[in-house]
C-alpha cells in the first residue's frame, strides 16, 4: 500500500533537531579551535552515511580517528600527510557525494589551517590566538562593550550606554542608524531564539541620550604633540578624538565643506538625518583638542611632504570616495554617473530631477541600494536594478527588502553589455542574460553568457553602483606606496616603509563600512601613540551593572520598523520606526551577558 | 548603602545591595562549599560546587557569580544540590591524577578536604582529559615551582591570581581544541617568561597541581606558623614562617597592611634560605695578633676583650674617635641600642647605617593609599619591580585601575612599558628634572608659589640637560598638577622633590606626598632610632640643648652636642681621626663598595656582629655571632612609616647570640650599666623616649595592624592617613 509521509515521521521530527543544528552553527562562537570544529563536521558527515561504499563507511572512520589524535596531542609527525592521502583516496573513490564532499572538507582544512595542525602535532595545543571570547563584542571591530552598555540601557542608564560604546567608538548616533551591525552576527542568544537586536537598541540609547549631551572623558594635559589627520571622515574623526583624549592636538584636514565622509556625503539622509551625525561630530570636536580645516585637501591647499615636517605623526583616512566608472564605450555619456557621486551630490543638496526619468542601477551592493532608493525620492520615474547574479545582491538584506518596497525593481542573471547613447546622452542599456555556471575558488557563484540574444533596455539615466576607490594621485607622487590605488597599510595601520604615516580605512580596504574605519582610527590612534612613545589610558566612567541571571524563555527579536513605503518614498525623512522603551527594556533583557557567564568571566575572556 | 532583603534557607537577611549569594550567606552564618572562588580574584563559576536553588528558576545558579535580587528565596542545601554537588566532585576526580600518598599538597589540599566533606571517595567516570595531560610533562624547569596537569582542576585561581595579585599576567588561559590548559610559565624558558616566581599563583592553587617544590619537604599537620614582617625589603609584607621541628621550612604571605596576601620571590625563598645555611657562625670570633688568623673564643672573653680595645682607643684618641654602623636589617632594638652604645660608651655621634639619607617629612599615605588612591603616580628614580618587587605589583594593580603612571628613571624600569609618560634621563640630571618639573608648574601659572632654584630650567633647558624631549617635562608636570591625588614614588627623598609637591598642592593628603622607597629593609627605622649622625630617637637633633637634657637625664650620662659622622664619612675618616669601628650586621665591602676594604685594614680595631663571617667581617679583630630575624623579637617600620612585629620563630644555633644581648653586654663591660630588657621592654624605652613611637608597644602590636608612624597623641593606632580611596582588589562584592 502506498503511504504519504505521516506528520510525526522520522524525517520531519528530525528537520526540527535541523533547525537547532542551524542554529547552533549560527553562533558558532568565534574564538574556537577549527579542528575541533571540524571533527565535529566530519561526525555529521559520517552521521550522513548510509554504510554502503567502503570508503566512505569505513575511510571517515580512520579519518576521524587520525583527526582525534592531533587533536588529542599524541599524533605522529606523519599524521597531517596521512590524513591527505586517506582523503584524497575517499574523495576519489566514495559512492555519492556524501562520502566525496566529506573528505574533501577534510582535505580543505588541511589546506586552510596547516598553523594549527602544526601547533596540534608539534606543541599539542592550539595555537596562541585560539581563545574563546564574547561574540558581539569580539565581531564589533572597534570590540565595543556590548553587553556591558546593553546592561546599562536595561536599567535606564541611556548616558552611561553612550559614554560606553564611546570608549571604543566616539560615533555612538550614526552607529545606531547605519551600522551594518556585524556584532549581531553570531550572537548567543541565537542559540535560544534569534540574535539581540543590537544596533537598534543603540538606537534608543542615543535617542534618550543624546550623543553631544554626553559627557566625554576628561581629555590629558596638553602633550604638546601635533598630529595631522587627513580626511574628516569616520576614521579621521575617530582617530582625532582619541588622539585628543590623550592629550595630542590633532588637526583634521577635509576637503569637504563640513565633517562626516561618507556619513554626510554618501549615506542618504533617510538612512542617517545630518542633523543627527552632527551630534556625534559636535562631541568629538569638543572632546579635547581637535581643530578641523573644511575646504582644505591635501595636495591642493596642502602639501603631503610639509604635513610630514610639520607634524609628530600622520594618519591617512581618505576614504574611497571617488566612484568608478566602467571602462567602456559612452561610459562618459551624459546622465551616466557613478553611484557615490549621485550621492554626494544629493547630499550637498545639488538634486538631479528625475521627474519622469527611467532610472537603471547596474550593482547591488549597500551602495547602489542608497542610489536606487534616493533615485526613487526624486521622483524616477521607474528604477530598475541589474545584477549579474543573485549573490551580487551584496547589500544588506533589510537594504533590499527597503527598495523592494519603495519600488525598486530588481532583475538578475543579466550581464551589462554596453551603453547606447544618442548625442551624447545615454538612451538604452545593452543586457546579455546569464546561465548559471560553476563556483569559483572562493565560494561565489559564476555564470556564463547564455545563449539567448542580448536585451535592450530604455533608460534616461545610468547609475554605476560598481564600486569605489580612493584619490591617491597625488600621495602616490610624495612616495606614499599604494597597491591597485589603495594605500599599502598594515593591520597596525602603519604605512609601509614610512615611519610616523598611519593610514586605515577605505584607503586602505577599499569601500567598507563605517564601523570599519572607526575601528581602524582607534587602532590607529593607540598606534600612534604608542609610535610617540607613550602608553596613554583613556578613562570611561561608565560603570557596568552586575548580571543577573537570565531565565532563558525563548522570545521574539524585536525589529526596527520602517514607516509605510508609499509615504516614506517621497521625502528624505527618516525611515526607521525605533523601538519604543518598553519594546527596548524587553530587548535588553534578552541579552544573556556573556561577558560574566561562559568564556567572558575567564582570563582573556573579553576581547580587544 | 543599599540593602535589600533576601530569604536563604528560610530566613529572612537583609544584605548589601548587589552582594553575592555566597557573601551575603556568609555574612548571616550560612557557608557554601566552594571550590574555584577567591574573594575579590576569582569568581568564574568553574567548580559549581556553590549552586543553590533559587525560586521561580528551574535551573541552579552558583552562588559565588550571581547577586542578590530584593525577594530572591534562596536554598543553599536540599538532596539535590548535596547529590549535584558530590557529582561534580566524581566529575572532577575523574581527570584527576589522585595520589594523595605522595603529593605535595597532602594535607593542605582543598580538594581532598572538600571530598571529605561531601564524602566522596572515588569516581565512577573515566575523565576525558587523561590522554592529554598524561603526554603533558610536568613543568619543573622553575627552581622553586612546579605544575603538574594531571592534578590540575582548571579552576583557573592561579590564572586569576597571577593576573590580579601579582598583576604579572604570565601565567595564562590556554587551550588544546575544546580542552582548556595552563600556560604555566616553569617549563625551560621561564626566565623570559614575564614571571616573577612570587609563588602566588601555586599559593592559591586547591590542589597539587602547581606546588612549592619546598612544600615536599612537610606536611600541613606537622608544622606550626609564626606570624612576622619581611626582612627583604622596606614594604614591610607581612609573612607567616612556617616551623617544623624547630625549622623554618617555609614561608608564606599574610593578610598585612600593605601586602594583603601577596609575597614576592625576595620575600617567600630568599629571606629563609640563610637561617640554616651551615655556614652560620656560632662561636665568637677572636683574631690572633700572632698568626692573623681566628680562633674561637668564649663570650666573655670576646665581650671583655672588644670593650678593653674601646676604651683604650677612646682614652687614647679621644671620643670622636670611635664609630658604630647599624645594619638596614636590624630591628628597631636592636638598632636603638646600638645607638645607644655608641652614644654613651663611645661618646659621640657617630652611629649611621649605610643606606642613603631621606627627607621623608612629605610622607603622608601608606604604600597602599599612594598606589590605590591616586589618580597619577610620579615614579622617579626607582624601579620597585626589583627593589620592592611588592610595590611593583601594587603599583601594577593602580595602573590596571585607571592610574596614570609617569615614569622617570636613567635606567630601563619594567614599569615603563605601562607608563603614560616615560621621560629616561641621563644618569645623575635627576635634580635638573624636577627643577624643570617646577619650572613648568611656576610658568604655566599650576604651581602655589614660586620657585626660585627653577628659575633658569626651563623645560627646554632640562630637557637639554637631562636629555629628554621638553614636550615630556611639561605633560608630566601638568599631569601632575592636574591630579587631584599624586603621590610621588621615588628611590631618595629629595629637597626638590618635597618642593615640588609642595608647589603642586600634593602634600598633607593621603594619596599625596613624596614617597622614598627605602633602600634598606628597616632603613626608616634606623633613622627613626637615631642610628643617624645628627639625631636622637625620634628624629630629635643632638645639637638640640633641650632635647640632649632629656637624653642626657635617660640614660645617665653626657652626650656629644656635635653631629657625628655618616658612613662614608667614616670610612673616609678611618685610620686618621678614626680608629674603632663597631659594625652591627652590615657587611660594608657590599654596601659601600668604594674604598670599604681599605679603610677598614687601616682602622686600630674593628668589632663585627653578624650571622655570617661576611667579607667585613673577616677583617674584623672580634666577631660575634648574632641570630637571624627568625630567632629574635623585636620591630621594623616599613618605609611608609608603619611598626611592625619581628617575631621568633625558631631557637638560634647554639653559641649564637640576639644583637640586643651582645650590645647590652658590650655596654656593661665598657661601664655605662645597661639592664638586660627584653626587646618589648626596649621598645617601651623607645616610646617613652621618641615621641614618634609613643603608644608603640610589642602587646598593642601583637592585636592590632601596626600603626604608621608617628602616632599621634601617644595612643591612637597612626591611623590619620590609613583611610585611602578604593580597595586594592575590586570587582566582587
Ligand atoms: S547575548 Fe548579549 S552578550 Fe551574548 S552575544 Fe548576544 S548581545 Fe552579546
Ligand atoms: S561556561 Fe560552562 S556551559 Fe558555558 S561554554 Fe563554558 S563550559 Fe560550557
Ligand atoms: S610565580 Fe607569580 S608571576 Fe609567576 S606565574 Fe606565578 S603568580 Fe605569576
Ligand atoms: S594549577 Fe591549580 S589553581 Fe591553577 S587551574 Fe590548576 S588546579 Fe586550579
Ligand atoms: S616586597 Fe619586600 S617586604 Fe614584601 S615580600 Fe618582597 S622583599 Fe619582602
Ligand atoms: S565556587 Fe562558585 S563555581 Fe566554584
Amino acid at each position: 500500500m502506498k503511504k504519504l509521509e505521516s506528520k510525526n515521521s522520522m524525517n520531519h521530527r528530525i528537520d526540527i533537531v535541523l533547525q537547532k543544528f542551524r542554529s547552533k552553527m549560527e553562533a558558532y562562537p568565534p574564538g574556537m579551535c577549527p579542528l575541533a570544529l571540524y571533527r565535529s563536521l566530519l561526525q555529521v558527515s559520517m552521521s550522513q552515511s548510509c554504510g554502503k561504499c567502503v570508503p566512505c563507511r569505513d575511510g571517515l572512520a580512520e579519518a576521524d580517528r587520525l583527526l582525534r589524535s592531533v587533536l588529542r596531542g599524541d599524533a605522529a609527525g606523519d599524521t597531517s600527510d596521512r590524513l591527505r592521502k586517506l582523503c584524497v583516496m575517499i574523495a576519489k573513490t566514495a559512492d555519492c557525494a556524501v562520502g566525496v564532499s566529506a573528505a574533501q572538507m577534510v582535505l580543505d582544512s588541511l589546506e586552510k589551517f596547516p598553523d594549527e595542525y602544526r601547533s596540534h602535532i608539534e606543541d599539542g595545543r592550539c595555537t596562541e590566538n585560539v581563545s574563546q571570547t564574547v561574540p558581539c563584542s569580539t565581531l564589533c571591530p572597534a570590540h565595543v562593550n556590548v553587553p556591558g552598555y546593553i546592561a546599562l540601557i536595561r536599567e535606564g542608564d541611556c548616558a552611561g550606554a553612550v559614554e560606553l560604546i564611546r570608549d571604543r567608538n566616539p560615533f555612538p548616533t550614526a552607529c545606531a542608524f547605519v551600522c551594518e551591525h556585524p556584532c549581531e552576527r553570531k550572537c548567543r542568544r541565537t542559540i535560544v531564539d534569534q540574535p539581540l537586536n543590537i544596533r537598534g537598541l543603540k538606537r534608543f540609547a542615543v535617542d534618550q541620550a543624546r550623543a553631544d549631551q554626553v559627557r566625554t572623558p576628561p581629555a590629558n594635559v596638553k602633550t604638546g604633540k601635533r598630529i595631522a589627520v587627513v580626511g574628516g571622515g569616520p576614521s579621521g574623526l575617530t582617530c582625532a578624538y582619541f588622539l585628543a583624549l590623550m592629550g595630542h592636538s590633532a588637526v583634521v584636514y577635509e576637503e569637504h565643506d563640513q565633517p562626516g565622509g561618507m556619513l554626510r556625503y554618501g549615506i542618504p539622509a533617510y538612512r542617517l538625518p545630518k542633523d543627527r551625525l552632527d551630534e556625534d561630530v559636535r562631541a568629538i570636536l569638543a572632546a579635547g583638542d581637535v581643530e578641523i580645516r573644511c575646504g582644505t585637501r591635501v595636495g591642493r591647499e596642502v602639501r603631503f611632504e610639509d604635513l610630514r615636517r610639520d607634524y609628530d605623526a600622520v594618519y591617512l583616512a581618505i576614504g574611497a570616495q571617488i566612484g568608478n566608472r566602467l571602462p567602456m564605450e559612452n561610459a562618459d555619456a551624459e546622465n551616466v554617473v557613478p553611484a557615490a557621486d549621485f550621492l554626494q551630490k544629493t547630499a550637498a543638496g545639488e538634486t538631479m530631477d528625475l521627474s519622469g526619468k527611467r532610472v537603471v542601477l547596474i550593482g547591488g551592493g549597500n551602495v547602489a541600494m542608497d542610489a536606487a532608493r534616493t533615485a526613487v525620492r526624486l521622483h524616477a520615474a521607474s528604477v530598475h536594478v541589474f545584477t549579474r547574479s543573485r549573490e551580487d545582491l551584496t547589500a544588506l538584506p533589510e537594504e533590499i527588502e527597503g527598495a523592494m518596497q519603495e519600488g525598486v525593481r530588481f532583475r538578475t542573471m543579466l550581464s551589462f553589455l554596453h551603453i547606447e547613447t544618442e548625442e551624447g546622452k545615454v538612451r538604452a542599456v545593452w543586457l546579455q542574460p546569464q546561465i548559471a555556471a560553476e563556483y569559483d575558488r572562493f565560494g561565489r557563484l559564476t555564470t556564463e553568457h547564455s545563449s539567448r540574444y542580448p536585451y535592450r533596455f530604455k533608460c534616461d539615466v545610468l547609475i554605476l553602483g560598481v564600486g569605489q576607490r580612493s584619490d591617491v594621485a597625488e600621495l602616490e607622487r610624495s612616495g606614499v606606496p599604494t597597491e591597485r590605488s589603495r594605500i599599502a597599510a598594515d593591520e597596525a595601520c602603519m604605512v609601509d616603509g614610512m615611519p610616523g604615516v598611519f593610514s586605515g580605512g577605505d584607503c586602505v580596504t577599499g569601500p567598507s563600512t563605517a564601523i570599519n574605519a572607526i575601528a581602524a582610527g582607534q587602532v590607529a590612534a593607540f598606534n600612534i601613540d604608542e609610535y610617540l612613545g607613550y602608553h596613554h589610558k583613556i578613562a570611561c566612567r561608565a560603570n557596568v551593572p552586575f548580571a543577573v541571571p537570565n531565565p532563558c524563555v525563548p522570545t521574539g527579536r524585536t525589529e526596527i520598523e520602517e514607516r509605510d513605503p508609499f509615504e516614506r518614498k517621497d521625502s528624505f525623512d527618516e525611515v526607521d520606526v525605533p523601538m519604543t522603551r518598553e519594546e527596548a527594556l524587553r530587548e535588553a533583557g534578552r541579552c544573556l551577558r556573556c561577558d560574566h557567564f561562559g568564556c567572558g568571566s575567564m582570563e582573556g575572556g573579553t576581547c580587544g | 548603602m543599599n540593602t535589600v532583603a533576601v530569604t536563604i534557607n528560610g530566613r529572612e537577611c537583609v544584605v548589601r545591595e548587589n552582594r553575592s549569594i555566597l557573601r551575603a550567606a556568609k555574612e548571616n552564618g550560612i557557608s557554601i562549599p566552594t571550590l574555584c572562588y577567591m574573594e575579590d580574584v576569582n569568581y568564574i563559576g568553574s567548580c559549581r560546587l556553590c549552586m543553590v536553588e533559587i525560586e521561580g528558576y528551574d535551573r541552579l545558579f552558583a552562588a559565588c557569580k550571581t547577586r542578590v535580587k530584593d525577594g530572591m528565596v534562596i536554598r543553599t542545601e536540599s538532596e539535590t544540590l548535596t547529590e549535584y554537588r558530590r557529582e561534580m566532585l566524581r566529575l572532577i576526580l575523574a581527570d584527576h591524577k589522585t595520589d594523595c600518598m605522595s603529593c605535595a599538597a597532602n594535607g593542605s589540599c582543598r580538594l581532598q578536604e572538600i571530598c571529605a566533606a561531601c564524602g566522596v571517595r572515588d569516581t565512577p567516570y573515566r575523565g576525558s582529559r587523561g590522554d592529554v595531560d598524561a603526554r603533558l610533562p610536568a613543568q619543573e624547569d622553575n627552581p622553586f615551582i612546579r605544575y603538574d596537569a594531571g592534578k590540575c582542576i582548571h579552576c583557573q585561581r592561579c590564572v586569576n591570581a597571577c593576573q590580579e595579585i601579582a598583576c604579572s599576567g604570565a601565567l595564562k588561559n590556554g587551550r588544546t581544541g575544546t580542552m582548556h590548559l595552563v600556560d604555566a610559565p616553569f617549563s625551560s624558558g621561564w626566565q623570559e617568561s614575564g614571571c616573577e616566581t612570587c609563588g602566588i599563583c601555586a599559593s592559591v592553587c586547591p590542589t597539587g597541581a602547581l606546588t612549592l617544590k619546598r612544600d615536599r619537604a612537610f606536611r600541613k599537620w606537622e608544622t606550626e606558623k609564626v606570624l612576622t614582617t619581611c626582612p627583604r625589603c622596606s614594604v614591610g609584607c607581612q609573612m607567616r614562617l612556617i616551623v617544623k621541628n624547630g625549622r623554618v621550612v617555609g614561608a608564606e604571605a599574610a593578610d598585612g597592611p600593605a601586602n594583603r596576601g601577596r609575597l614576592c620571590e625576595k620575600g617567600r625563598w630568599e629571606s629563609i634560605t640563610p637561617i640554616h645555611a651551615p655556614e652560620r657562625l656560632t662561636k665568637p670570633l677572636i683574631r690572633e695578633e700572632s698568626t692573623g688568623g681566628f680562633r674561637e673564643a668564649s663570650w666573655e672573653e670576646a665581650v671583655r676583650y672588644a670593650a678593653e680595645r674601646f676604651t683604650q682607643i677612646r682614652q687614647r684618641y679621644g671620643e670622636n674617635s670611635l664609630a658604630g654602623i647599624v645594619g638596614g636589617g636590624l630591628t628597631n632594638e636592636d638598632a636603638y641600642l646600638a645607638q645607644k652604645m655608641v652614644r654613651t660608651c663611645f661618646g659621640s655621634n657617630n652611629v649611621s647605617g649605610c643606606g642613603p639619607q631621606s627627607v621623608t617629612d612629605a610622607v603622608t599615605g601608606s604604600i597602599r593609599d599612594v598606589t590605590a588612591g591616586a589618580d597619577v603616580i610620579l615614579l622617579l628614580g626607582a624601579d620597585p619591580e626589583t627593589t620592592h618587587p611588592v610595590a611593583g605589583m601594587l603599583l601594577r594593580r593602580a595602573v590596571m585601575d585607571g592610574a596614570k603612571l609617569i615614569v622617570v628613571s636613567s635606567e630601563d624600569v619594567g614599569l615603563a612599558d605601562r607608563a603614560d609618560v616615560q621621560l629616561k634621563i641621563r644618569p645623575g640630571t635627576e635634580t635638573a628634572l624636577v627643577r624643570g618639573l617646577m619650572n613648568v608648574l611656576v610658568t604655566e601659572g599650576l604651581a602655589d608659589g614660586t620657585e626660585a632654584a627653577a628659575a633658569e630650567f626651563t623645560a627646554e633647558t632640562a630637557g637639554s640637560v637631562c636629555g629628554v624631549d621638553p614636550d615630556r617635562i611639561r605633560e608630566a608636570a601638568r599631569m601632575y598638577a592636574a591630579a587631584e591625588n599624586a603621590p610621588i614614588i621615588c628611590g631618595q627623598g629629595t629637597k626638590e622633590l618635597a618642593r615640588l609637591a609642595a608647589l603642586a598642592g600634593k602634600t598633607g593628603r593621603a594619596g599625596c606626598g613624596v614617597h622614598p622607597l627605602c633602600g634598606q629593609p628597616n632603613g626608616q627605622g634606623l633613622r627613626d632610632m637615631g642610628a643617624a649622625p645628627e639625631v636622637f630617637p625620634g628624629g630629635q637633633r643632638v645639637d638640640d640643648a633641650e632635647t640632649r637634657r632629656r637624653f642626657e637625664s635617660a640614660w645617665g650620662v653626657r652626650l656629644s652636642p656635635k653631629p657625628g659622622l655618616n658612613a662614608d664619612e667614616m670610612l673616609r675618616a678611618a685610620g686618621g681621626k678614626l680608629r674603632g669601628l663597631y659594625v652591627c650586621a652590615e657587611d660594608l665591602c657590599a654596601a659601600l663598595p668604594d674604598g670599604a676594604d681599605q679603610a677598614l685594614e687601616a682602622l686600630d680595631f674593628l668589632a663585627v656582629q653578624d650571622v655570617f663571617l661576611t667579607p667585613t667581617a673577616r677583617k674584623a679583630h672580634v666577631v660575634f655571632p648574632s641570630v637571624s630575624f627568625a630567632e629574635k623579637e623585636g620591630t621594623c617600620t616599613s618605609t611608609d612609616r608603619r611598626v611592625q612585629r619581628v617575631r621568633k620563630a625558631v631557637e638560634p644555633p647554639e653559641g649564637a647570640r640576639p644583637d640586643t644581648d651582645i650590645l647590652t653586654d658590650m655596654m656593661n663591660a665598657m661601664g655605662c650599666p645597661q639592664p638586660q630588657l627584653s626587646p618589648a621592654r626596649i621598645m617601651d624605652e623607645i616610646a617613652a623616649l621618641a615621641p614618634e613611637y609613643a603608644g608603640v608597644s610589642h602587646s598593642r602590636l601583637d592585636e592590632e595592624d601596626g600603626p604608621r608612624v608617628p602616632c599621634a597623641g601617644g595612643m591612637l593606632p597612626g591611623t590619620t592617613m590609613r583611610q585611602g580611596r578604593g580597595t586594592a582588589l575590586q570587582g566582587n562584592g
